[in-house]
């Protein structure tokens, strides 16, 4: 197994794990590392358009910073 | 004798009207007609605006069966929306919460400011685009209900068109502008709910008057008499008593609640109670006021909402307690003639019963503008 295989599994099971927890300050954040972990800019998007979502529900301080990324992309306005 | 000649009947003079008919008490299709008319065509008391006192503060509350939620915005100020989302008509708020951010529907999760407009639809235009042309996030903001605060109650016209209320209840608001200024909920022991098994009206006929004091309330009666009283009524808008030997309530060490500043003389011994039509029943004295909304289900049952307010925070907590505890059983008397009289309205020859045209001025006030606004609505409708 590589190494970006890896993180991604690490990366679901906290997603999944931060989703039973209804913990989204976490699952933003992990979205966002979820984004910045790929290159592909579709998967990149969607995982963006998560983690800018729950930011925007709890107020998190890098809500501007996902909205940006995905603004870039022209996928929010 | 027809509806409509039976409610004629209602709105004659105080000396020859006969009060409203069995079926404005028993029946769900007329209490239907009012609850359209007279509950969402009007201003109703909703809440306290103390049940949300921070900002981001939201409780979703059904009235009448229609979903809504009230919320303190980041502005500071009260709002109140129908709680369905714009999309699939989700219902966004499910319990009492404290809104950190966005206002997220928890199916598609598309997010509205605590101001109501629609800020982000997440994979609207596909996965990772919250953009598509179709979707014009400025014509689908919330659905504010037109509400409005005052005397500490969230005010609602769901109809959204009767008049501004500030124009509606000018007379009243000018007659209580002594109370006009922050009161202070007495908190968690100030707040009580009494479940009543009757129409919503009775409870307002009853609140109306003062001829039954001496036989429901004696003990309020052994120091404010019955002629201590005297009659409000204001046609179409809001009817009540008042009294003229206002006691303040003392502690064990003659303690009292402070009183509100700079009151009118007057007020060193009156106090007034008024049912502000249709379901808001307020009562004021120098050094506290009190809140009742009514909020019917269905034709037999009332739930009573009521609140204490003071004139300052951090009131004594022993007396504030005293105080619940004494109108508490103030309203607790008042349920078994409240009941009493919804019992009786399932007697089959019961007329509406005649009026004392001395003491029951206010009730026939109230009774007057029932019948009045339920025959303005038939006719709109036919």
């Amino acid at each position: 197994m590589d190494a970006s295989n890896k993180t991604k599994i690490y990366l679901e099971k906290k997603i999944l794990t931060a989703h039973q927890n209804n913990d989204g300050v976490k699952l933003a954040e992990l979205y966002a590392k979820a984004a910045y972990t790929t290159s592909n800019i579709n998967k990149a998007c969607f995982f963006m358009v998560n983690a800018y979502t729950l930011a925007l529900e709890c107020n998190h301080p890098d809500t501007l910073s996902f909205f940006q990324f995905l603004q870039k992309y022209d996928r929010e306005k | 004798m027809e509806k409509t000649a039976r409610l004629n009947q209602v709105c004659l003079s105080v000396d020859e009207a006969n009060g409203l008919p069995n079926e404005h008490y028993t029946c769900p299709s007329v209490f239907k007609e009012e609850k359209d008319i007279l509950l969402f065509g009007k201003w109703s008391g909703l809440a306290v605006s103390a049940q949300i006192p921070n900002i981001g503060d939201a409780v979703p509350i059904s009235f009448q069966g229609t979903p809504l939620f009230i919320i303190r915005t980041k502005k500071n100020k009260v709002k109140v929306f129908q709680n369905t989302c714009r999309h699939r008509g989700m219902i966004l708020i499910d319990r009492v919460k404290s809104i950190e951010g966005a206002i997220r529907c928890p199916y598609h999760s598309w997010c509205y400011s605590t101001e109501g407009s629609l800020i982000s639809t997440p994979h609207v235009g596909g996965p990772g685009r919250n953009l598509h042309d179709a979707i014009d996030r400025s014509e689908l903001g919330l659905t504010e209900i037109r509400s409005h605060v005052w005397m500490g109650v969230i005010w609602i016209n769901l109809s959204g068109d009767a008049p501004k209320f500030e124009d509606n209840m000018k007379e009243l608001i000018d007659r209580w502008s002594d109370f006009d200024r922050p009161l202070f909920h007495g908190g968690k022991e100030s707040s009580f709910t009494i479940e009543v098994a009757a129409n919503w009206k009775l409870a307002v006929e009853n609140y109306c008057e003062s001829y039954h004091l001496p036989w429901v309330h004696p003990g309020l009666n052994s120091y404010s008499k019955l002629e201590d009283h005297y009659h409000i009524e204001h046609k179409n808008k809001f009817s009540g008593q008042g009294t003229r030997v206002y006691q303040q309530l003392k502690d064990g060490n003659g303690n009292v609640f402070p009183d509100f500043a700079d009151l009118n003389a007057k007020w060193d011994t009156a106090a007034e109670y008024i049912a502000v039509y249709p379901n808001v029943l307020l009562g004021v004295h120098r050094d506290h006021a009190f809140v009742i909304i009514l909020i019917p289900d269905g034709p037999e049952k009332t739930y009573e909402h009521i609140h204490l307010f003071y004139s300052k925070e951090n009131t004594p907590e022993q007396l504030r307690l005293q105080n619940m505890k004494q109108w508490k059983l103030v309203f607790e008397e008042d349920v078994p003639v409240v009941e009493g009289m919804q019992r009786g309205r399932h007697a089959v020859n019961f007329d509406g019963g005649r009026f004392s045209p001395a003491m029951d001025n206010p009730t026939h006030c109230f009774h007057y503008w029932v019948a009045n606004e339920v025959q303005n609505g038939r006719k709109q409708q036919n």
